[in-house]
């Protein structure tokens, strides 16, 4: 699923929720009509015949609405014990990035999206949505893991059921083996209503990769303040 | 000796020459400034913005004409004592007017509503198109311009539905009693859960509220992002309906049971 196409005519790429079909309408312009999830969708872009279009995993982020966050529910809540750390492996659904040479065209979520609001109407933020009814629904080649690092500097129990991540903070690696994984997010307990959650700037796996994406170019931060 | 002495000593004509130029110039430099700050690129609401630069614009102005004032060989100290008077009559007499503006400031530094909110003031739906230091304009959803002066739009209710990023959605659902509570439940979680724009949490919720006199009455509580409120709401209510059918389940129409008591004839 993630090669390179270089359209004459028609491409169809046949994702795990839908299709991908690139269609040429003349010399400079192409059709890209995604068909995912039950939605049909199509655009025209000024894409010759000389260029390669590219398709390569990218983080979750919002399909039908802007979301800078994705939020990952745990299926049970995780415990740590005061003043204690834990490494957790989560894997999450990527998005498929549609790219001209390395500008990002389009995207297209190959799982169910779902979002979710982190925080009170008013403050909070949207999110994309993972839990694991999300996850157990796709195909594990669509999976990239994540490495997650809880800290807890707090005298008491610490209990993390969900983690509020900035999308732009993620940077998507991708082996050549097709294999996907993300840098390492650490999440810092410093008082109970203040869990700082941070993007470091290091890969979950060390291995060598064919492909690396990351839209900022900087470690984030996200400060959860309405519970864990 | 000064400036303003110098031309004062002067015949009246030069000094009414001088006086034209004075307002001229504090009337464009005014206009010149407020533009200014019109372009900054401020960390401030545009309709905030607007009003300090028309501010800018009349004090520059009446700076103007207080110059002009002392080139004419007005007393400004006399004048002032006259305006101490004149303003508790003149204060007295526009106090509607002086309510408004103060209601204005009061709106802009409190920041209840801004200019694209979408609002409902009493019975007016609408988009708040601007705020000035006297009125309000909404455009109303059927396209009017509806001027509310700032201190009734102070004193109103106003809700304010940009303000929020998600907007819980409340629909009735009512089903028959032959059918099958569990079941219909059942059916319209699974949509729910099917519908990308419905938020996954805060989680919907189903209530079986009331046995009504001719339905149960099945209440279904769900958040959306506050923009597609309007369009999730519609399409939500039809596949209910859509889907509720499809399984069997019935959504009844009022009615009543009459019992008729047959009288035995002698």
């Amino acid at each position: 699923m993630y090669y390179d196409y270089r359209v004459v005519n028609e491409e169809v790429v046949d994702l795990p929720n839908g299709r991908l079909v690139f269609k040429r309408v003349s010399k400079d312009l192409l059709r890209i009509t995604k068909d995912v999830n039950g939605y049909r969708a199509s655009k025209v872009l000024n894409v010759g015949e000389d260029s390669t279009l590219s398709l390569r995993p990218l983080p979750p982020s919002g399909i039908s609405i802007n979301v800078d966050y994705i939020l990952i529910k745990f299926s049970e809540p995780i415990t740590l014990i005061p003043k204690s750390s834990m490494t957790l492996e989560v894997k999450i659904p990527v998005d498929l990035g549609v790219y001209v040479g390395n500008s990002l065209i389009d995207s297209v979520p190959l799982s169910k999206v779902k979002y979710a609001l982190y925080g009170p109407p008013d403050l909070g933020v949207l999110c994309r949505y993972i839990d694991h009814g999300v996850i157990n629904t796709v195909s594990p080649k669509v999976l990239g893991s994540i490495n997650i690092i809880v800290n807890s500097v707090l005298d008491t129990v610490l209990s993390v059921s969900r983690v509020v991540i900035p999308i732009n903070g993620l940077i998507t690696y991708l082996t050549y083996d097709d294999e996907i994984f993300f840098n390492v997010v650490e999440v810092r307990a410093t008082d109970k209503n203040r869990i700082e959650v941070y993007t470091k700037d290091k890969p979950s796996v060390s291995r060598e990769v064919k492909f690396k994406y990351r839209s900022s170019g900087k470690e984030l931060t996200y400060v959860m303040m309405y519970g864990a | 000796m000064d400036i303003i002495s110098l031309i004062t000593g002067s015949p009246l004509l030069p000094r009414i020459l001088i006086s034209v130029i004075v307002i001229a110039v504090s009337y464009y430099l005014g206009i010149m400034l407020s533009n200014y700050v019109m372009r900054l690129r401020l960390k401030a609401p545009p309709e905030v913005i607007h009003n300090i630069s028309r501010a800018l614009r009349v004090s520059i102005l009446v700076l103007g004409f207080l110059i002009v004032l002392s080139i004419l060989g007005i007393e400004l100290s006399g004048l002032l004592v006259a305006v101490g008077f004149t303003g508790i009559v003149i204060g007295l007499a526009t106090q509607q007017v002086l309510s408004q503006f103060f209601s204005g400031i009061s709106l802009l530094l409190e920041g209840r509503v801004r200019v694209g909110d979408s609002v409902r003031v009493g019975d007016d739906w609408g988009v708040i198109e601007s705020i000035g230091l006297m009125s309000t304009q909404i455009r109303l959803w059927s396209g009017e311009v509806l001027t509310i002066p700032n201190n009734d739009l102070m004193s109103s209710k106003i809700y304010n539905f940009s303000r929020s990023i998600a907007r819980r959605v409340d629909i009735s659902v009512p089903i028959s009693y032959t059918s099958n509570i569990s079941k219909a439940l059942e059916v319209i979680r699974g949509l729910l859960d099917s519908k990308e724009l419905v938020l996954a949490e805060p989680q919907p919720v189903l209530i079986v509220d009331s046995l009504g006199d001719s339905a149960i009455i099945i209440k279904v509580l769900f958040w959306v992002p506050s923009q597609e409120f309007w369009t999730v709401r519609r399409e939500i209510i039809r596949e209910v309906k859509e889907a509720l059918e499809a399984v069997g389940i019935e959504i009844p129409y009022p009615q009543r049971v009459v019992w008729l008591k047959e009288l035995s004839s002698r």
